[in-house]
């Protein structure tokens, strides 16, 4: 079963990276507080929105996170 | 008033995980992004590059500074060389209608006036479509 966005976010958050819902569009950002890093989400289905291994697997190269963040 | 263009290359590729999902993928930023059809992954991305790019250049960052790595640019090229120019329309209604597992890459410039960080349009430009399926063969080859 893909991760749901909700769960995504309540996993960053953990480590300074928040959701922010948009002004705009469709997307959604993750947002790293240290430096307003953002990236965008695709969250057309809002928090319940599935995720793909691909989608994470970007999110977590951008943020510099170790590979496994999501699994362990 | 300052316009700055930017080259976008894009992978769109089911996602293996996520059923009816298609991923779509800008290189050149790193920025994955997902939706219903091949179509709407194509008005996703266009989104979440130019929201990234007008981002970077507002907290005073270099968006090129983000980068996919060597292995996304090896399929990329990959598809070139082995998939057929098409118009995207026709490609994404064969992926759609395909039971292979299709691939396909597009180039699209972003416009952003610097001024404002804002993106003003996008142009489209031929695909090239790959069924990866079973790794051989062309799909569709006319533009």
């Amino acid at each position: 079963m893909p991760p749901r966005l909700r769960d995504i976010a309540s996993r960053l958050k953990d480590v300074g990276i928040v959701l922010k819902k948009p002004n705009r569009g469709s997307h959604w950002k993750f947002v790293r507080e240290r430096d307003r890093k953002p990236y965008p989400v695709p969250a057309h289905n809002g928090e319940r929105s599935e995720i793909s291994k691909a989608y994470l697997r970007a999110l977590v190269r951008t943020f510099e996170l170790d590979e496994d963040f999501f699994t362990r | 008033m300052f316009t700055r263009e930017y080259d976008c290359s894009v992978t769109i590729s089911p996602a293996d995980d996520v059923p009816g999902t298609w991923v779509a993928h800008c290189l050149e930023f790193d920025v994955v992004t997902q939706g219903d059809t091949p179509e709407h992954a194509l008005q996703m991305i266009y989104e979440a590059v130019s929201m990234v790019v007008c981002d970077d250049l507002e907290r005073g960052a270099d968006p090129n500074e983000r980068r996919a790595p060597d292995s996304e640019w090896a399929l990329l090229s990959r598809i070139r060389e082995d998939g057929g120019p098409v118009q995207f329309a026709d490609a994404a209604r064969a992926a759609l209608d395909s039971s292979a597992h299709c691939r396909i890459a597009l180039n699209f410039q972003l416009a952003v006036e610097e001024a404002s960080a804002e993106a003003l349009e996008s142009h489209s430009l031929p695909s090239y479509m790959l069924p990866c399926g079973d790794g051989h063969g062309t799909l569709v080859a006319s533009v």
